[in-house]
């Protein structure tokens, strides 16, 4: 081993990183799922929440009329294929949530941010699904960010998970096997890292003594993230020994960053592909680029056009971006339909934003698929009263089998939502 | 879910149990007769009821409701004026009576829990402190999640995270940083050195050709559109690293109207899949050929590229087809196009914090590591420890750490490995990692990393180590002395940039791109030049002491001359105003203000920069409507979106970082104003609407007068006296009406009405401080420590080197 230290590093540091990949876990007691009593027959399986750090633009996007006879909006018609297989909700939002782009973090969490009241999130909808029921996949739930390292997905304590970014990166950590020696030794880096948590561990229980009682909070949380970075690295060294699927999918090779609607697409496609291999069941995809000008007819990047101060010129523009956004959404959902997945996979598509322009956190995008709800209609809430959008989130987790009762400032299930029989 | 009120709505649901049980009596007949109609069970106004909240002020919320009264009542917010108003005497009397147990329970919490959770150092912190213990280089800071800010300073305790997947990315990092150590302790660093010749900048790798134009013996770079034009193949760096480059005999051609070219060097792959561009630095050519040198940390394989950079260039056709450039045939020089020339590229890595022999210290002490020894191996883990930790370490506290090492030692591993296997631990563990301190007062240690993070965003060096081992850094007189001595070191910078990065925010810069139609001539030279005008700035007046109310006016400034052309001469009105000048000399253009470029004033900005000086400190002509922080482009482009700017959200930028003032969150439910740049209409109109509403106008009498001054000032920081594309909007109004009544009808007069308010804004600057350096906002306890600042440094004319002595001498400073 003394040669250890020069070696190249790379797959230690792949093993370890946390980024937006959480590693499967052993079934252990916490997460023993609340399974509701006399579960129906088709359930829906997994989530799939897909974020816009820029919002929509109102006006494209929402439907004249509301229910059944909705007249398609510009941006929802050429998607009409699709029509019974997505419900739109407009006049709903977070209670309690305001701050412009800063309330991105509520955006799956909900959890109020008005008036400075607190500091510290809740957690988010996907990663309270995959703590109940991400165990049987290697990865509990993949946070992915098609740009930065920014996302909507936080843990109980409320520290948001760096999401993975890279999507060559993703692509191998899912599909790809590593060579049995790169195996050995991941395990024995596994187990370097466990010797690290076991001192560090300790520490902070020391700490605890020389500290005043104020700081307990604090040192708990190096307890609970210490206790789950071994139990991480414990289902890590299970997992590093099973083969990973075998996919019909080129690893991408080259990312077009000067076009966020192509990364949005590389990303989908790779999600996609780990619903179908069932590597995961709980995903979140942060849209976050701001390079657009290699999209034809558009010069200016995306966070300049969504402040676009009703300028006909710049509306224009951002309406070309924001169309393809909904198209890659769209294509996502036509592949899992194919693959008789959709029935079984919620799909919502949402922002922190409102309206961009004016850093308004009401009247949410909102646009939701598959799970086997009735679709094909517009749920038109009031503009002005806007809805508790938690309500969506409670039904997601009921459709999942979950018992709960609430869901941050939810008031109960989600009105108009039925499903199929 | 828990409310607030769910405490208070169970008391009331028990019969017998009186709410308002431990209300002193002094307090109770002032609320019924000034608050209560409003703020019952009932109406319940801004979700306030007096009626049923306990007056139990050992409880968080609780305390902080009736803090918030205090506050309100103390600044006559409330009761609001329309309602009748409570005798002066009554007031202080009410206030007076709600301070004492205030007091009294904050005092309570802070002698038991101190006023700062214990704090994490943040990822720049981490990354300097790194640097600082091992003496590497290598950037770290990127791989670690971004820290949230709270109260606006990521310092924050109670904003901080800490979660698994941090605890990850720590072991992660901890091994890059000790790989690259122990790489360069046993391998030593091998010396690169490289010149690319001006023919060679011509080498092109696959795809088109994007390279400089090569005559004369001189390689030449054109204003020319293409994205990545200027890229250069063969400066391509074989590993990532600090490189030293050395641009020879930089020349312009052709210069602009302030005497050169101005460009950038840049470093990345410059592919359109990998476009990112890295910043190296300006280029300001002059006509005289002259050597530039840069340093900057370039990744592996990253090539540079120079080209002429500035929005009001006259852009050179690429003279080929597709995404080529070819300089056949034709001459730009002789076309006129400015250019930057130079006779080759110097490329040499260097090591910016240490050699490899301090690495190898650092890590091993003075014994060559070959001769480990178990007992060597039990001092060198002690020994990081203690640096690490920046407190002295019992051979107890060590022994963990050290059996980690130990065992590899008997698993064969060789002494290098094993101890780092003991060094990978301390790297991770919590009292490396947060700032460990108990209540009560600090000991010296805890006050010596309080103050070399605060000053030098890292550990603490030698002298403070000795100083506090020493015990004398309880005494003030030795602390002041030491604030002086880390300001002193260039090692201060890192404050400058850190702190002006939260404060300012001028880390957003990049955050919103300015609308390519209205603003044209920006381009990244001049967003460079003002993060640098406004740190240099700020600098300034920390070295000289300079009384703070230079935040808001000064007759000073720091430009270079792409600055002064931005701010004196910009493009579109030196056309238009110039023309007109020369056709009807005397004769003012009718419609606008003249541009000042085209005034004397301008002009004398102008000829007091020497070309090719970067940026310079000069005097600015009485007149001028620049001077102090607000009008820095940096902070006038970071409070606007790159479209619009909104006088309310730069009114809360200056109440709350410049001016000292509480600015209470917007209510629930308020929609916000749509941003029109249509021209139709004024934001201002906008806003009245809002304003006439009586509970919005409470708070935005406070919020948008600083915001309505500076609206001639367009979001990149451009002069303007109209909205819209092309200044063809409505005209702009700059006047208001301070909160206390005093008229203003430009910034200009704001300022005049503001300079004479030096001590609130100590207060102000204070505060943000404190809140930086400790990790917490001030607490309702604070305020006699601040008021005491605040008087103390008036002595000295509110200088803000004195405030931050004063602060980082006071009780809270000093005190957990």
């Amino acid at each position: 081993m003394s040669t250890f230290i020069l070696q190249k590093h790379l797959s230690r540091r792949a093993l370890l990183r946390g980024a937006g990949i959480t590693l499967g876990l052993p079934l252990l007691e916490a997460m023993t799922p609340a399974f509701a009593k006399g579960q129906e027959a088709r359930q829906a399986k997994r989530f799939v929440g897909i974020s816009l750090a820029l919002g929509l633009h109102n006006p494209n996007l929402v439907p004249e009329g509301s229910g059944r006879d909705y007249k398609p909006s510009r941006y929802l018609s050429g998607i009409q294929d699709l029509r019974e297989d997505f419900t739109v909700i407009s006049g709903s939002s977070h209670p309690g949530v305001s701050g412009g782009h800063s309330a991105e973090g509520s955006i799956f969490s909900a959890c109020p941010n008005a008036r400075g009241a607190t500091s510290r999130n809740t957690v988010s909808l996907d990663q309270y699904m995959a703590k109940h029921l991400g165990h049987e996949t290697r990865f509990p739930s993949l946070v992915l960010n098609t740009n930065s390292q920014s996302s909507p997905s936080y843990t109980e304590n409320g520290s948001m998970i760096p999401a993975e970014n890279s999507a060559m990166r993703l692509f191998t950590r899912l599909f790809v096997n590593d060579t049995p020696g790169e195996q050995e030794r991941q395990a024995e880096l596994i187990r370097r890292g466990r010797s690290v948590m076991d001192v560090v561990g300790a520490e902070a229980k020391s700490l605890m003594r020389e500290v005043g009682a104020g700081d307990r909070d604090k040192l708990d949380a190096w307890f609970t993230s210490v206790r789950e970075l071994e139990q991480r690295l414990a289902a890590n060294e299970a997992w590093t020994h099973k083969p990973k699927p075998k996919v019909a999918l080129q690893a991408p090779t080259k990312i077009p960053r000067d076009n966020e609607v192509a990364v949005e697409h590389i990303f989908l496609d790779i999600v996609h592909m780990a619903l179908a291999t069932d590597s995961t069941r709980f995903i979140t995809l942060h849209v976050t680029g701001n390079n657009v000008n290699g999209i034809e007819g558009v010069d200016e990047s995306y966070h300049t056009l969504s402040h676009h101060g009703m300028d006909d010129e710049k509306l224009a523009q951002l309406a070309i971006v924001e169309q393809g956004v909904i198209n890659e959404w769209a294509a996502f959902l036509r592949k899992l339909k194919t693959d008789r997945m959709l029935d079984e996979t919620m799909v919502v598509l949402t922002s922190n934003l409102g309206n961009a322009s004016s850093h308004d956190n009401k009247n949410m995008p909102v646009l939701f698929a598959g799970g086997g709800f009735q679709h094909g209609q517009h749920l038109a809430f009031d503009q002005k009263e806007n809805y508790p959008l938690p309500n969506l989130y409670l039904s997601t987790l009921h459709r999942l089998g979950l018992q709960d009762e609430q869901f941050a400032t939810s008031t109960g299930g989600m009105d108009g939502l039925k499903i199929h029989s | 879910m828990k409310s607030p009120f769910i405490s208070a709505l169970v008391l009331l649901a028990l019969p017998g149990v009186p709410v308002s049980a431990a209300l002193p009596a002094a307090l109770s007949s002032f609320l019924d007769q000034h608050c209560i109609e409003c703020h019952d069970a009932d109406v319940k106004k801004g979700g306030l009821d007096l009626a049923s909240l306990p007056f139990d002020l050992d409880d968080a919320s609780h305390f902080k409701a009736w803090h918030r009264v205090f506050d309100r009542v103390r600044d006559g917010e409330m009761p609001p004026k329309k309602k009748p108003q409570p005798a002066k005497q009554d007031s202080q009397a009410f206030l007076g009576a709600l301070k004492t147990p205030l007091l009294a329970a904050d005092l309570a919490d802070v002698t038991a829990n101190g006023r700062v959770r214990s704090r994490r150092l943040t990822r720049t912190e981490y990354e300097h402190t790194m640097h600082d213990l091992l003496g590497i280089d290598i950037p770290l800071k990127d791989q670690l999640p971004e820290d949230p800010a709270s109260h606006g300073f990521e310092t924050v305790s109670d904003g901080q995270q800490l979660s698994h997947h941090q605890l990850a990315s720590y072991l992660d990092v901890a091994d890059q940083a000790l790989d690259e150590a122990f790489r360069r302790a046993l391998q030593g660093d091998k010396p690169f050195s490289r010149f690319t010749t001006p023919e060679q900048t011509r080498q092109n790798g696959r795809g088109n050709y994007r390279g400089p134009d090569v005559r004369d013996g001189k390689s030449i770079s054109w204003p020319i559109g293409l994205q990545f034009f200027g890229r250069m193949n063969a400066t391509r760096v074989p590993t990532g690293g600090w490189y030293r480059i050395t641009l020879k005999d930089v020349e312009a051609i052709n210069p602009g109207k302030d005497g050169v070219v101005w460009g950038t060097l840049r470093s990345g792959e410059c592919e359109s899949n990998a476009p990112m561009l890295y910043m190296i630095g300006l280029v300001e050519a002059t006509p005289e050929p002259r050597d530039l040198v840069f340093e900057a940390w370039i990744q592996e394989t990253h090539r540079l590229e120079l080209r002429p950079n500035d929005g009001e260039n006259k852009i050179a056709p690429t003279g080929a087809n597709g995404g080529n450039v070819s300089f056949k045939d034709r001459d730009l020089a002789k076309e006129g196009y400015r250019g930057i020339a130079h006779r080759g590229i110097l490329m040499e890595r260097f090591h910016p914090h240490a050699d490899s022999a301090t690495v190898k210290r650092n890590l091993f002490g003075e014994v060559p590591p070959r001769q480990g020894t178990p007992e060597l191996l039990a001092k060198l883990v002690k020994r990081f420890a203690t640096r690490a930790f920046r407190r002295p370490v019992t051979e107890a506290q060590a022994a963990p750490y050290l059996k980690l090492g130990q065992q590899s030692l008997a698993d064969g591993d060789s002494f290098a490995e094993a101890l780092r296997t003991s060094f990978r631990a301390i790297l991770c563990s919590p009292r490396f990692l947060t700032l460990i301190e108990a209540p009560g007062k600090l000991d010296d240690h805890a006050i010596a990393s309080r103050l070399s993070y605060a000053l030098w965003v890292s550990m603490p060096d030698k002298e403070l180590i000795q100083l506090a081992a020493q015990g004398s850094l309880q005494d003030p007189n030795v602390l002041a002395a030491q604030v002086d001595r880390l300001l002193a070191n260039p090692k201060a910078e890192r404050f400058i940039t850190s702190f002006t990065d939260q404060w300012l925010k001028l880390k957003q810069i990049d955050f919103t791109t300015p609308d390519q139609r209205q603003f044209r001539s920006f381009d990244t030279v001049l967003q460079q030049s003002m993060l640098d005008e406004t740190r240099a700035y700020f600098a300034e007046m920390l070295r000289q002491d300079l009384e703070v109310t230079h935040f808001i006016d000064s007759d000073f400034a720091f430009l270079n001359g792409r600055l002064a052309r931005h701010y004196f001469m910009p493009a579109a009105l030196a056309q238009q105003g110039g023309k007109k000048e020369s056709k009807k000399p005397g004769k003012k253009n009718s419609k606008t203000e003249a541009p000042q470029a085209n005034t004397p004033l301008g002009a004398l900005v102008m000829q007091s920069l020497k070309p090719g000086d970067g940026l310079q400190k000069v005097s600015l002509p009485q007149g001028s409507r620049r001077g102090g922080l607000i009008t820095q482009g940096a902070v006038l482009k970071v409070t606007a979106d790159g479209t619009t700017t909104s006088p309310v959200v730069r009114g809360v930028f200056i109440n709350e970082r410049i001016l000292g003032e509480h600015v209470p969150p917007p209510p629930p439910n308020v929609p916000a104003i749509e941003p029109d740049i249509r021209g139709a209409t004024t934001i201002r109109e906008q806003l009245q609407k809002h304003r006439s509403n009586e509970s919005c106008a409470s708070c935005h009498q406070l919020i948008d007068p600083p915001g309505f001054a500076l609206e001639n000032y367009d979001p990149i920081g451009g002069w303007r006296v109209n909205y819209g594309i092309g200044g063809k909007g409505m005209s702009i109004d700059a006047s208001g009406i301070t909160p206390d009544g005093a008229a203003f009808d430009s910034l200009t007069a704001w300022k005049q009405i503001y300079r004479a308010r030096a001590s609130q804004m100590a207060h102000g600057f204070a505060s943000q401080f404190l809140t930086y350096a400790t990790g917490a906002a001030p607490r309702f306890s604070d305020e006699a420590a601040l008021k005491q600042i605040t008087e103390r440094v008036a002595t000295s004319g509110h200088g803000i080197r004195s405030i931050l002595r004063e602060v980082m001498t006071s009780a809270p400073f000093v005190n957990k």
